[in-house]
């Protein structure tokens, strides 16, 4: 049976110095929903292969659990889901993140995972992904060497794979909400716990009655979250229109490459990917860019919060 | 590897040996012999090991045991007040919600942390909440009523958390 | 009648919502060894030969077994499934070799250590491919065999269908399939099984009938009933799963050979891909209908994927044939329901199983025939509805039909219009 060894450090220093050791894998740790099932199941297994031992740094204790909002909104990798759910600044400044997560697993789930485990995970199927790259979202990497930030359109390289390197730790992801409005829309197979057929995000910035940005993500239906450029190109310029929206959604199908899995198939996910983005684009189109502070939350945004059970206004 | 971990249980300091890669569902079944958090699945999916760590409802199998060292966990156990039980409790009973109860547990712990959030909610807010809970039985539709008429005051005031 | 129309709290509900029931997973007993098996990774293959001498020798392993350890190697329902394979494996997941061992780490370190070299062969997998001349046989007795030493297929005939479709306004033919099921009870498989102070073999069970259990599992360990106690009491569900023995025998074994109480209590993944289920079925109908509306003639032929080895398989086909004709009379009948090995799980019981699979199958047929005719769904069901007196597919009369009831009430409840010939009619003729 493989060995593990469980470390708490609370200082970056310490974690870098177990972080830089040889002879074991390293695996972060942060809310553990995807990590612990995973861990559970290679010890319900017959040990065939010898593994070197596991050793797992909890990233709990290094205060990395707040949401400020300076430059941007800097939101702490370990915070849960559903604590910024309830984040007045997330609810005001980034509904379409609050959207996403609102969509994610169940209420116990979202209160132990972390918006950083759901990032680093890498799954294609990751829900604060879409929202998180329509907003433009930057990754910020911390290593013994210093942080670096690393936008997330170029963070995921496949299933599980990133552009983090072995000693770099995502600490926090950096969003500067434009201008625009965004909204996210998922298909799962079932209304709660599920992982999403497929996800889509969109965020339209008009300027003088016409399209000046428009960012489109998909996921669940091609290795990594994608952005939708041919799509994106076609509302330049363009007046928001339900034949704009139907005509540009229709050139998702050019950044996808859906396939068939225990969920879903590639053919109803090829079908249904253009319609979830024209109705991302339509919500996201409707939505007036982030509410300032002294703003109320409006109450198109109450709905989703009342998933936020007893953390309303926190 | 283990390590000696300390917390609350139900009120009471503990302690408790645990392995470097035990689920908090493991300490508790296996380390402390308390048998109400049950394992369905263990993967994070069924919901019947849920308990209440520092007052929000996970699922035990998802937490890694060593990580709630000074933190406090409620179970079912804790939830009884000598032969009192708890209005949700009461109104699981009441209502015929169990079946088979092997989910029930879970669904008290899913459905008192929730409602010691959120004394007041709409019947879509109790769904949602109670989603982490699978009930092969298919018994929703009850624990549904029930959490409702809980909440109503049907079996008396709720506590105001899960201290007595 | 103080119960009547009341709400009646479950005796157990206290239990059940303090936590305090004692599930057979929940039973913990000193000096517990847990058990883990080694499972066969192919559909089907030859075991050439296993080594567990290092196995033995592991650390914290108390005993380890294989099928020379089994006092009578074959169990279940109809008792032609092995405790531990044999030469031949038939489904992927047969247990091959299990080991008792201190912790679940021990166990599995100790399995690592097995050395078994197989020869992996052609497995049938589709049950209709199964059935075909020249199909890798599952069983050395054939694809399509049953255990009653009688037919291989289960037949029913009234009349004459020949005469009866020609008697037809339409032919409609109809090919349904159903998938398989697992009852994914929240509770997976467990035994706690020890041996007490006077020697007997105490088994903590989730066995749906604890005496079935006892009388096959007796046979199992070779000892007399009263040396073989079942513990049964609350589980976390079984909906038919528990009528087969999943660990029961294993754990027994090993509490025999280590004089230690030993808990085999299955992963949800060991639950889902080795356990029993509800397998698959084919259905393939040809009626005959009048522009009436009456069934002039029906013939069915049934397929039901049985897996490796019989389990419920034959009592669900003897189920299945006498239903699949469903609550209509049928002058002119023939089914022909019968079972095909497959290399897969063994088929289980599972709420309903063999009928309501079945009534999938001919409730669409009957819908599809009324399209045929022009008439609605509830009318055809109408037309054709057994009364009272009239003989069943196997001929009985029945006693107390209720069809014509039942189908008024949907009526009623769902808001649909009956005419009043339908509304006056009777099962009393």
């Amino acid at each position: 049976m493989r060995e593990y060894e469980y470390n708490a450090p609370d200082s970056f220093e310490h974690l870098f110095k177990l972080t830089g050791g040889a002879g074991a894998e390293v695996r972060f740790l942060a809310g553990g929903t995807d990590l612990m099932p995973r861990i559970s199941a290679e010890r319900d297994q017959i040990p065939y292969d010898k593994k070197t031992p596991m050793r797992i740094i909890y990233l709990g204790a290094l205060g990395l659990d707040k949401v400020t909002d300076g430059d941007g909104v800097t939101i702490g990798a370990l915070c849960t889901l559903s604590s910024l759910l309830g984040n007045e600044i997330v609810r005001s400044k980034l509904p379409a993140l609050a959207e996403a997560i609102a969509e994610m697993a169940g209420l116990s789930i979202r209160n132990t995972a972390t918006i950083g485990g759901n990032i680093m995970n890498a799954s294609p199927a990751a829900d604060s992904v879409p929202s998180l790259l329509v907003l433009g979202a930057e990754a910020v990497l911390r290593s013994p060497s210093g942080d670096r930030k690393v936008a997330l359109s170029e963070f995921f390289a496949g299933p599980g794979k990133t552009a983090a390197k072995p000693d770099e730790v995502l600490v926090a992801v950096n969003v500067k909400p434009g201008a625009g409005g965004a909204a996210f829309k998922k298909i799962g197979r079932r209304k709660a716990e599920t992982l999403s057929v497929v996800s889509a995000a969109a965020y339209v910035e008009v300027k003088d009655g016409a399209v000046a940005v428009a960012r489109i993500a998909v996921g669940s239906a091609a290795p990594t979250v994608v952005r939708c450029l041919e799509a994106e190109k076609a509302l330049i310029g363009k007046k928001i229109s339900d034949d704009a929206i139907k005509e540009a959604s229709a050139l998702v199908s050019k950044s996808i490459s859906p396939i068939d899995d225990i969920r879903s198939t590639a053919w109803y996910r090829a079908k249904v990917a253009p319609t979830l983005v024209a109705r991302a684009l339509a919500a996201a189109a409707e939505r007036k860019g982030p509410a300032k502070s002294d703003e109320p939350v409006k109450s198109e945004a109450a709905g989703f919060l009342g998933r936020v059970f007893g953390k309303k206004g926190a | 590897m283990s390590k000696i971990l300390k917390f609350n249980l139900n009120g009471n300091p503990t302690e408790v040996k645990s392995g470097d890669a035990d689920t908090l569902l493991e300490a508790l079944r296996d380390g402390l012999g308390l048998t109400s958090p049950k394992c369905g699945c263990n993967r994070g999916d069924c919901g019947s090991c849920t308990v209440i760590l520092n007052g929000d409802a996970v699922k035990s199998c998802t937490v890694l045991a060593l990580t709630i060292e000074g933190k406090s966990v409620w179970t079912v156990d804790g939830l009884i007040d000598g032969d009192k039980l708890h209005p949700i409790q009461k109104a699981f009973h009441e209502y015929g919600a169990p079946q088979c109860g092997y989910c029930t547990p879970g669904m008290v712990n899913a459905a008192v942390a929730f409602v010691n959030h959120n004394p007041s909610p709409t019947e879509e807010e109790v769904k949602d909440a109670l989603s982490g809970n699978l009930c092969r039985c298919g018994g929703y539709k009850k624990y549904v009523e029930a959490v409702m008429a809980a909440v109503k005051g049907e079996f008396g005031p709720l506590p105001k958390g899960c201290d007595k | 009648m103080n119960s009547v129309g009341k709400r009646i709290p479950r005796y157990d509900g206290i239990g059940h919502v303090t936590g305090r029931t004692q599930y057979v997973s929940d039973v913990a007993m000193p000096d517990m060894l847990t058990c883990k098996t080694l499972r066969c990774p192919y559909h089907k293959a030859r075991i050439k030969s296993i080594d567990t001498a290092e196995a033995k020798k592991a650390p914290g392993v108390y005993a380890l077994i294989t099928k020379d350890d089994v006092p009578h190697n074959l169990f279940a329902m109809v008792p032609d499934h092995h405790v531990l394979a044999e030469e031949i494996t038939r489904y992927k997941g047969q247990n091959i070799a299990a080991v008792a061992a201190i912790t679940k780490e021990a166990a599995l370190d100790a399995l690592a250590k097995i050395k078994i070299e197989y020869e992996e062969l052609t497995p049938i997998i589709d049950p209709e491919e199964a059935i075909k001349d020249g199909a890798p046989q599952v069983r050395p007795e054939g694809n399509n065999h049953m255990f009653d030493g009688s037919s291989v297929i289960r037949k029913i005939r009234r009349g004459n269908v020949e005469e009866g479709f020609k008697e037809a306004d339409f032919i409609i033919e109809g090919r349904y399939s159903t998938p398989s099921q697992e009852h994914a009870p929240l509770e997976t498989c467990c035994s706690v099984a020890y041996v007490d102070a006077s020697g007997k073999l105490v088994i903590h069970s989730k066995a749906q009938g604890l005496y079935f259990a006892q009388g096959d599992l007796a046979n199992v360990f070779k000892l007399p009933l009263n040396k073989l106690k079942f513990v049964g009491g609350t589980i976390g569900g079984g909906f038919g799963g528990m009528n087969s023995i999943h660990t029961d025998h294993i754990a027994g074994l090993l509490a025999l050979k280590t004089g230690k109480p030993v808990r085999f209590h299955l992963t949800r993944e060991e639950e889902m891909l080795y356990s029993t289920i509800r397998t698959p079925w084919v259905f393939k109908f040809k009626d005959g209908i009048r522009k009436d509306g009456v069934i002039t003639a029906r013939r069915v032929e049934v397929l039901h994927d049985c897996g490796s080895y019989t389990e419920l398989g034959l009592y669900a086909v003897e189920k299945n044939a006498n239903m699949i004709a469903g609550a209509n009379l049928i002058k002119n009948l023939a089914v022909d329901s019968r079972m095909v090995y497959t290399n897969k799980m063994p088929s289980g019981s599972m709420r309903g199983f063999g009928v309501n699979v079945g009534q999938y199958a001919e409730q669409v047929q009957l819908d599809r025939l009324a399209r045929a005719v022009g008439i609605s769904p509830i009318e055809i069901r109408f037309i054709n509805a057994f009364h009272t007196g009239d003989p069943n597919h196997t001929g009985n009369p029945i006693a107390a039909a209720s069809t014509i009831e039942t189908l008024q009430g949907v009526a009623a409840m769902s808001g649909q219009q009956l005419s009043d010939k339908y509304l006056a009619m009777s099962s009393e003729k």
